[in-house]
C-alpha cells in the first residue's frame, strides 16, 4: 500500500499544530486575561472557521494565497512563491480549521487559572513572560495539552479547505482524508477500509485522551508522594 | 511612609479612604464586604482605583491625574493572601525563592534559608503546599512575601483559615517581623482580638468608609460614633441628655441621663440640654456590693450606679452580667430601664459570686466613659 498520504497527513498535521499553539498560546492569553477594543470583533474572525463550510473556507482561503490571491500575487511576483497545490497549503488549511479549537480550550485552561496565583507573581516582581512559563502554563497545562490533541485531530482530518488549495495530486499533495475519497471514487475499497481504519483509531484514542484529561483537569500537577502529617501544635 | 487616598466605585458599593503607615502596623478593621480587600488590591496594583494617589516615600505608585500607574512588579509590596495562593506545582524552597530572579543560586540559597529559620520552618524545602499544615502554608507565604525584600508589607486576613492557638502564634511572628524590618505594614482583619493583638495604628472601615483611626486602644475605648461602637463590639451605647455642666473647656464634667435612668458623670465639653451618646465598654466595668466603700485606682473617680442583675452567660473564660439599671424614676413609667452589659474573668466571677435578682452598684471609671455626638 501506499504510504504517502499517511505520511503527508502526519507531517501536515504535526506542522499545523505546532503553528496553531505558537500563534494561538498568545491569542489565548489575549483573550483570557486583556480587554482592548476589537476583542470581540477578533475572537468571532478567529472562531468563524469552526462554523464556516469547509468550502467556504478554502474559497475565502484561495483568494488570499491563490495565484492571483491577496498574498498570494505578491508573493509570486517578488519572490517567485506558489502556495497553492503545495503541501505548504495544505498546512496553512490546517492551521486555520485547527487553530479556533486550540484558542478555545488554551483560552479556557488559563481563566480556570485562579488570579490570586498570577497576583501573587506579580507582586513578587516577575515578569509576565516569566509568570506565564512558570506559573499559568504549569497550572494550565491540562486543558492546554486537550487542546493540542484537539487541534491535531482536526488538523488530521481537514478534507474541504484543503482539497481546494493544496488539491488532489498523489504523492504531492494527496492527505488521507483526501486519499480515502479518491478510493472510494476509484472503488478501490482495500485501500479506503486501511485509511479509514487508521483514522477511526486515531479518533478513538484522541477522544479517551480528552476525556482522561478532562476528567482530571483540576487536579495538581504533582502526584503527592507522603500524606500530609496530622495536624499538631506544630508550625 | 505610605500615604494612600483613593475612590473606587463597584456596582453600588464606593470605596473612599484615606490614610498613612509609617514604620508601623496599621489594621483595616472591619466587616466582610467593608472595602478592605479591595484597598489592598488598589495599593498592590493588582487593581486600578478610579482616582486618588498612592505614595510611598517619594515615589509615586498611583496617581489618577498625572496617569501614573506603576505595575505591580514595580511597586515592590509584600502580599500575604488570605488563602495563601501558594504556588501548588513548586515546591515550598520553589516557592519562596520565585520572587529572587536577580540573584544567583548561591545567593538565594543563602536568603531562602535564613527566612525559613526565621519562619520556623526548616525542613520543609522539598514539600508542596498540599502536603503542609495550614499554619506552616501561611509561615512559607509570609516567607515569600518577605524574601524580595519589600517596601511595604500587605497583610489581606492571613490567619482566617488558622486555628486560634496557631494564630496567636503567627500574629506575634508577625509582629517580631514587623519589628526587626520596620517597613509600613497593613493588616486586614475582621477579628477584634487579631486586630488588638497587631495594631499600632487603628482604622475601623465600613460600607468603604474610614470611620475612625487612631492608636488602637483609643479608638477602642472612644469608637466615636454608633456604627463605629457596634463594629468594635462595644455593647454598652446609651443615648443621654446633658443636665448639668461643672467646669469650663476640656476639663468640664457632665451630668448625663440617659433615657433609661442611667445616670452618671463624665468629662465632656457640650451644653447643657445636649444629646450625647455614652459608651462605655463592658470589660471595664465592675460590680460591687450595694453598700460599703469602693477603692478607686489612685487619681480615678469611679461613677457607682444601682442596679439588679438580670442575667448571667458564661462565654468560656469569662462571663457576661447583664444588670438593670434601678431607679425610681422609671417606677411606673413606660420606659424600659436601661440594660448594662458587664464582662466578668472567670476568676472574678468566682469571686464575687453574683447571683440573679442581686441588688448591687455598677463601678464604671470616669476614664472609660466616653462620650461622642449622637447621630
Amino acid at each position: 500500500m501506499d504510504l504517502f498520504p499517511v505520511l503527508l497527513s502526519l507531517r501536515v498535521s504535526a506542522l499545523a499544530t505546532l503553528w496553531s499553539v505558537a500563534i494561538g498560546l498568545p491569542l489565548a492569553w489575549v483573550f483570557a486575561f486583556r480587554r482592548f477594543p476589537g476583542r470581540s470583533i477578533l475572537d468571532a474572525v478567529i472562531t468563524l472557521p469552526v462554523v464556516l463550510p469547509p468550502s467556504v473556507l478554502g474559497y475565502y482561503l484561495l483568494l488570499l494565497i491563490g495565484r492571483r490571491g491577496l498574498i498570494g500575487s505578491p508573493l509570486e511576483a517578488w519572490f517567485g512563491v506558489r502556495l497553492v497545490f503545495t503541501w505548504h497549503a495544505a498546512v496553512i488549511a490546517a492551521v486555520i480549521a485547527a487553530l479556533p479549537l486550540f484558542v478555545r480550550s488554551a483560552r479556557a485552561a488559563f481563566e480556570q487559572v485562579d488570579e490570586s496565583f498570577l497576583g501573587a507573581a506579580r507582586t513578587l516582581g516577575r515578569g509576565e513572560l516569566v509568570i506565564f512559563f512558570r506559573i499559568l502554563l504549569p497550572l494550565a497545562w491540562r486543558g492546554v495539552l486537550a487542546g493540542v490533541v484537539l487541534c491535531w485531530a482536526r488538523a488530521l482530518g481537514e478534507f474541504g479547505a484543503t482539497l481546494l488549495v493544496a488539491g488532489n495530486i498523489p504523492g504531492r499533495t494527496q492527505t488521507m482524508a483526501i486519499a480515502i475519497y479518491d478510493a472510494v471514487q476509484a472503488q478501490d475499497t482495500a485501500r479506503a477500509d486501511a485509511l479509514v481504519a487508521i483514522l477511526t483509531v486515531t479518533s478513538v484514542v484522541v477522544i479517551l485522551t480528552m476525556n482522561y484529561l478532562g476528567r482530571a483537569s483540576v487536579r495538581r500537577r504533582h502526584v503527592r508522594r507522603n500524606r500530609p502529617l496530622p495536624e499538631r501544635g506544630r508550625s | 511612609m505610605l500615604s494612600v487616598q483613593i475612590q473606587h466605585s463597584l456596582d453600588d458599593f464606593t470605596l473612599d479612604i484615606a490614610f498613612d503607615v509609617g514604620n508601623e502596623i496599621l489594621t483595616l478593621f472591619g466587616p466582610s464586604g467593608a472595602g478592605k480587600s479591595m484597598a489592598v488590591r488598589c495599593i498592590s496594583g493588582l487593581m486600578r482605583p478610579d482616582s486618588g494617589t498612592i505614595r510611598h516615600d517619594s515615589t509615586v505608585w498611583f496617581d489618577r491625574a498625572a496617569r501614573i500607574n506603576l505595575r505591580p512588579q514595580a511597586r515592590h509590596v509584600g502580599l500575604v493572601f488570605q488563602d495563601y495562593a501558594l504556588f501548588p506545582h513548586l515546591t515550598v524552597e520553589q516557592n519562596i525563592s520565585f520572587g529572587l530572579g536577580g540573584l544567583d543560586s548561591g545567593e538565594r540559597r543563602g536568603l531562602v534559608n535564613s527566612l525559613m529559620e526565621e519562619m520556623h520552618i526548616r525542613g520543609l524545602e522539598g514539600r508542596y503546599p498540599d502536603e503542609l499544615s495550614g499554619g506552616q502554608q501561611q509561615r512559607v507565604a509570609l516567607a515569600r512575601a518577605l524574601a524580595p525584600s519589600p517596601a511595604v508589607l500587605l497583610l489581606d486576613e492571613p490567619f482566617s483559615a488558622v486555628d486560634v492557638t496557631v494564630r496567636t502564634r503567627l500574629l506575634r511572628l508577625v509582629a517580631d517581623v514587623q519589628r526587626r524590618r520596620g517597613r509600613p505594614t497593613v493588616f486586614i482583619t475582621h477579628d477584634l482580638e487579631d486586630a488588638f493583638l497587631l495594631s499600632d495604628r487603628l482604622a475601623v472601615i465600613e460600607r468603604g468608609k474610614i470611620l475612625r483611626e487612631g492608636v488602637a486602644t483609643e479608638v477602642f475605648a472612644a469608637p466615636g460614633s454608633h456604627a463605629a461602637a457596634r463594629i468594635l463590639g462595644t455593647r454598652n451605647v446609651f443615648n443621654a441628655v446633658v443636665i448639668d455642666r461643672a467646669g469650663e473647656g476640656a476639663t468640664a464634667v457632665l451630668r448625663l441621663r440617659s433615657e433609661g435612668g442611667l445616670e452618671l458623670s463624665a468629662p465632656g465639653d457640650y451644653r447643657i440640654g445636649a444629646t450625647v451618646s455614652i459608651a462605655v465598654r463592658a470589660a471595664l466595668i465592675d460590680i460591687v456590693s450595694a453598700e460599703g466603700g469602693v477603692r478607686s485606682r489612685a487619681g480615678a473617680v469611679t461613677e457607682l450606679v444601682p442596679a439588679v442583675l438580670t442575667g448571667v452567660e458564661s462565654r468560656g473564660d469569662r462571663y457576661t452580667l447583664r444588670a438593670r439599671v434601678s431607679t425610681s424614676l422609671l417606677q411606673g413609667g413606660g420606659v424600659d430601664a436601661d440594660a448594662v452589659e458587664v464582662d466578668l474573668s472567670a476568676a472574678a466571677f468566682e469571686r464575687r459570686a453574683p447571683r440573679l435578682g442581686e441588688a448591687v452598684r455598677l463601678a464604671i471609671p470616669r476614664d472609660a466613659i466616653h462620650l461622642f455626638p449622637n447621630d
